[in-house]
C-alpha cells in the first residue's frame, strides 16, 4: 500500500482545521483575516472592497472578503472565509500529489515539507498567501503537462492574489517550447490576472487603481533584513533600498531563467530571493516556498524544520513578549537568525555541485520513481 | 531527504498517528478561557483583538460577592499609550453605587486606541475604588487593581518606507545595479581552459 491521495487530503484537512479553530477560537490570536474585519467590513457595513475602502490586497482576498463579510457575524465570517479557502487547501495538496505521483517525485515529502509543517499548522488559515501557493502549485503542473495556456491561467489567477507568481513567469515561458506557445502562456496569465479584477474594474475604476498602486508604494519594514540597517541609520534613502531589493529580484529571474537548473529549483530560488530582499518578510511569506521544498529533494527535513519553526515562532511569541518591536529583542533575533538560515540554503542550493546531470521540465516526464 | 517515508507501509502506518495528535491539540485548545477575580469582575469588549482606530467598548460586570454590601466609588480604566494618570471612566450608573451581596452592576467604557500603536499584546489595568459596610455606616476607602492583557491590531512596524514611482533615481540604480550583477559574475568567472 502506498500513501494515498485520500490519505493526504484527510491529514491536510485536520492541519488545516487546527489552523482554522486556533485563530476562530483564541481570540487574541492575530491574523490579517480578523484585522481586515474589524478595519473594514464591519465599519462599511461590508461594503465592497477598493470601492467602500482602501484594501491592499489583491481581487481575489477581495472577493473572499466581501462573499465572508455577508455573513451576519464575526464568527461566521470566519467560518465562511475558512469555508472558502479550504477549496485552495484541498487544490494545492491535490496539484501536488499530481505532480509527485506523474512526474516520479517524492510523494512522502507532502507530508513533512508541507501538510505538517509549522507555517502551514499555523499560517495556512492567517493571511490569504495559500491561494496564491495553489495556484503556483498548479501552474507548475500544467506546465510539466504541457499544457502552457492553463499554466498561464493559474500564474494569473495566482498574482490575482499575491504579486509574487507573476515573477516566475519568465522561467515558466523559457521551459515551453515554441514562441507561440510562449505568446498563449503570456496571454492566458494576462487573462487570468485580469479576470478576478474586472467587477472591481467596473465598479470603481479609480479607487481600484488607488487601492492597487498605494499599497505597492508604502511598505512597513516587518523582519527582514532591512529592520537592521533602518535601525542603525545605514541606508535612509528609500529609492536606494528599493533599487537594490528590485535589482537582486530581477538579477535571481534573469539568472534562474537561463540557468540549466531543473525548473522547480528555479522556482525555489525566485521565491526564495525575493523573500529575503523584499523590505517585508511576515511569517507567511514561508508557505510560498513550502511547495518548493516538496518538489526539490535536494533539502533535507532538519535545516528545513529549523528554518520553518523559527519562522513559525515569530508569531506564536509575538503576542508573549513584552515589546515585539525591541531592536535585538526575541523576536527581532528569531527573524534575523531565520533570515540566516534561508540564505545559507539559497547558497548552498545555487552552489552545490550536481551529482546527476541537470533535468529540465521536459526530460522530468521520463524520471523514474526511486 | 533520503529515508523519510520511504516505505509504502510506513507511510500509510504513520497517517492515523498524525491525525490523532492534529485531533488532541485541536481538542485542547476548546478549552474557554474564564477570568477570576476577588471581586468577581467579568469583562468583555464589543470586539477583541483590540483595533487601532476603530471605536470599541469594554462592557464591565461587577459582582458582589461579599457578605456585606459594597459602595462602588469609581471605576476606570488605563492604556499603558496614555499620559501618565489620564484614564478613562466609566458611565452607566451614577457614582457611589450602593452593591447588595450577591447583587451585579454594569458598566460600559467607550474608548478608540490611536491609530499609531502597534500590533502587540499590552497590559491594560481595570481598576475600581469601593467601601465595605462596616455594621451601620460604611469603611474607609478601598481599591482594586485588575491588569488585564490585551491584544491590539495595529500597524505592523515602527519602521516603514515608501517608493515613489516617479523618482528616476530609483530606476537608475536599478538598471545600474541590474546590469552590474548581470555582466559581473561572467566577468569574474575563470575562462576554461582549451
Amino acid at each position: 500500500m502506498r500513501l494515498k491521495l485520500r490519505d493526504l487530503l484527510a491529514l491536510s484537512t485536520v492541519a488545516y482545521l487546527l489552523s482554522v479553530s486556533s485563530k476562530i477560537l483564541s481570540p487574541g490570536f492575530y491574523t490579517d483575516i480578523t484585522a481586515l474585519y474589524y478595519r473594514a467590513v464591519l465599519p462599511t457595513s461590508n461594503g465592497i472592497p477598493y470601492h467602500a475602502y482602501f484594501l491592499e490586497y489583491p481581487a481575489i482576498p477581495a472577493i473572499l472578503i466581501w462573499v465572508s463579510g455577508l455573513a451576519p457575524s464575526f464568527f461566521y465570517y470566519m467560518v465562511t472565509m475558512a469555508f472558502l479557502m479550504f477549496f485552495f487547501v484541498i487544490a494545492a495538496v491535490y496539484f501536488l500529489y499530481r505532480i509527485c505521483t506523474e512526474f516520479g517525485m517524492d510523494r512522502g515529502r507532502i507530508i513533512p515539507f508541507f501538510i505538517m509543517a509549522p507555517s502551514f499548522l499555523v499560517m495556512s488559515f492567517f493571511n490569504w498567501d495559500i491561494i496564491a501557493v495553489c495556484f503556483v502549485i498548479a501552474a507548475i503542473y500544467y506546465l510539466f503537462r504541457k499544457n502552457s495556456r492553463l499554466s498561464g491561467l493559474c500564474l494569473g489567477l495566482g498574482f490575482a492574489a499575491k504579486a509574487y507568481p507573476l515573477l516566475l513567469l519568465p522561467p515558466f515561458m523559457k521551459e515551453v517550447g515554441s514562441w507561440r506557445d510562449r505568446f498563449e502562456m503570456l496571454l492566458s496569465t494576462v487573462l487570468g490576472a485580469l479576470i478576478p479584477n474586472l467587477p472591481f474594474i467596473i465598479i470603481d475604476f479609480q479607487a481600484w487603481l488607488n487601492s492597487n498602486l498605494s499599497a505597492r508604494q508604502a511598505v512597513y519594514i516587518e523582519e527582514s533584513i532591512w529592520v537592521v540597517t533602518r535601525y542603525y541609520r545605514l541606508v535612509n534613502q528609500d529609492w536606494l533600498i528599493t533599487a537594490v531589493a528590485w535589482s537582486l529580484i530581477i538579477l535571481s529571474i534573469l539568472h534562474m531563467t537561463f540557468s540549466s537548473k531543473p525548473l522547480v529549483l528555479k522556482v525555489w530560488v525566485i521565491t526564495a530571493v525575493t523573500i529575503l530582499v523584499y523590505p517585508s518578510y511576515p511569517p507567511q511569506y514561508n508557505l510560498w516556498l513550502l511547495p518548493m521544498f516538496v518538489l526539490n529533494p535536494i533539502f533535507a527535513l532538519i535545516p528545513f524544520l529549523a528554518f520553518d519553526f523559527l519562522n513559525t515562532s515569530i508569531i506564536l511569541s509575538w503576542f508573549t513578549v513584552d515589546n515585539p518591536f525591541q531592536p535585538w529583542g526575541p523576536i527581532w533575533d528569531i527573524s534575523l537568525i531565520r533570515i540566516g538560515l534561508l540564505a545559507l540554503l539559497l547558497i548552498w542550493a545555487t552552489h552545490r555541485r550536481h551529482a546527476s546531470p541537470q533535468r529540465s521540465v521536459m526530460d522530468v516526464e521520463t524520471g523514474v520513481r526511486a | 531527504m533520503k529515508g523519510i517515508l520511504k516505505s509504502a507501509k510506513a507511510q500509510r502506518k504513520i497517517i492515523p498517528f498524525i491525525i490523532l495528535f492534529l485531533l488532541s491539540v485541536l481538542a485542547f485548545t476548546l478549552q474557554p478561557v474564564v477570568a477570576q477575580t476577588p471581586f468577581d469582575l467579568n469583562w468583555t469588549f464589543d470586539y477583541s483583538p483590540l483595533i487601532s482606530a476603530a471605536p470599541n467598548s469594554l462592557h464591565l460586570r461587577i459582582h458582589n460577592t461579599a457578605l456585606a454590601p459594597v459602595r462602588l466609588l469609581s471605576v476606570g480604566i488605563r492604556f499603558p499609550w496614555m499620559d501618565a494618570d489620564a484614564y478613562l471612566s466609566r458611565s452607566g450608573p451614577q457614582i457611589a453605587v450602593d452593591i447588595s451581596p450577591q447583587q451585579e452592576v454594569t458598566y460600559t467604557i467607550p474608548f478608540q486606541i490611536p491609530a499609531d500603536v502597534l500590533t502587540a499584546r499590552y497590559t491594560m489595568n481595570t481598576f475600581l475604588q469601593y467601601q465595605v459596610l462596616q455594621t451601620t455606616q460604611y469603611g474607609g476607602q478601598e481599591g482594586i487593581v485588575y491588569v488585564l492583557d490585551v491584544v491590539v491590531l495595529g500597524r505592523s512596524s515602527p519602521f516603514s518606507m515608501t517608493f515613489d514611482p516617479y523618482d528616476g533615481r530609483f530606476y537608475s540604480a536599478l538598471a545600474l545595479l541590474t546590469l552590474i550583477g548581470w555582466y559581473l559574475p561572467k566577468k569574474l568567472r575563470p575562462k576554461a581552459k582549451g
